[in-house]
């Protein structure tokens, strides 16, 4: 399984909407049931990435952060774009 | 649906001139703070979570922001929407210094996104669909932008 971090500024609204496209995108690509949303502010992102595969933020992470970070926004709120962030996505959890 | 979301004609203003991004939200916030719907804490909070991460997003027929901040700050969920008489610049989301230049800015006060969750997509969704913001964005009355945003959730 998994751990997918997904942050925003506030870990409402924004995430809420990115995790539903993430979701839709990754179980397309086949991996329904092998991964784990997490939802969290973005200045939680340092402290939580430790037990996590990959941070998905939709804004810049400060500080450091142990797991890779991919910026999904605008991508996964526009859904313009979102074939090679989606790609970006499947090579880390597939590493 | 609008999932218990509150739009009324009081919480739009259909032609607003502002100078900058952070004069809409004010403007925005007001209205709601005005009707009750949300905190005196929530207008300097929105503002503070649009300098630092901020909400301006490109869909292909028109640039929108979705300013909004945490529940706390939130009596009762609701969303109050500018059409900008001119395009006024915020910063988008996830690359802070690419400006983005707006002409319909909607204001979330979300208390929960669980429930909310479906109002959320079906906003972005609407964004997506080809002719919907120009046609938000074309409404003369607050009252003909309510109907027709209302209908976008039926």
């Amino acid at each position: 399984m998994k751990q997918i971090l997904l942050a925003c500024g506030t870990g409402i609204c924004t995430t809420t909407i990115a995790t539903k496209k993430l979701e839709m995108a990754l179980n397309e690509k086949g991996w329904a049931g092998k991964y784990k949303i997490t939802q969290c502010k973005v200045t939680e992102v340092p402290n939580l990435s430790p037990d996590f595969d990959l941070c998905v933020a939709t804004t810049p992470v400060a500080g450091e952060v142990q797991c890779p970070v991919i910026i999904g926004a605008p991508a996964l709120l526009t859904g313009i774009g979102l074939d090679p962030i989606i790609s970006q996505i499947v090579d880390v959890l597939s590493a | 649906m609008l999932s218990g979301i509150e739009l009324r004609p009081d919480f739009i203003l259909p032609d607003l001139g502002a100078d900058s991004d952070l004069q809409v939200i004010e403007r925005l916030a007001d209205c709601l703070f005005g009707a009750g719907m949300v905190r005196d804490t929530f207008k300097s909070a929105v503002l503070k979570r649009e300098v630092d991460y901020c909400t301006g997003l490109a869909f292909p027929e028109m640039s929108v922001a979705i300013p909004h901040t945490d529940p706390a700050h939130v009596i009762m969920p609701c969303i109050a929407i500018a059409a900008l008489r001119e395009p006024v610049t915020f910063r988008s989301m996830g690359r802070p210094n690419v400006p983005c230049e707006v002409e319909m800015v909607f204001l979330l006060a979300i208390t929960d996104p669980d429930t909310q969750v479906g109002f959320l997509t079906a906003l972005i969704q609407a964004f997506r669909e080809p002719g919907r913001l120009p046609a938000l964005k074309a409404c003369k009355t607050a009252e003909e932008l309510t109907a027709l945003f209302q209908s976008y959730f039926d």
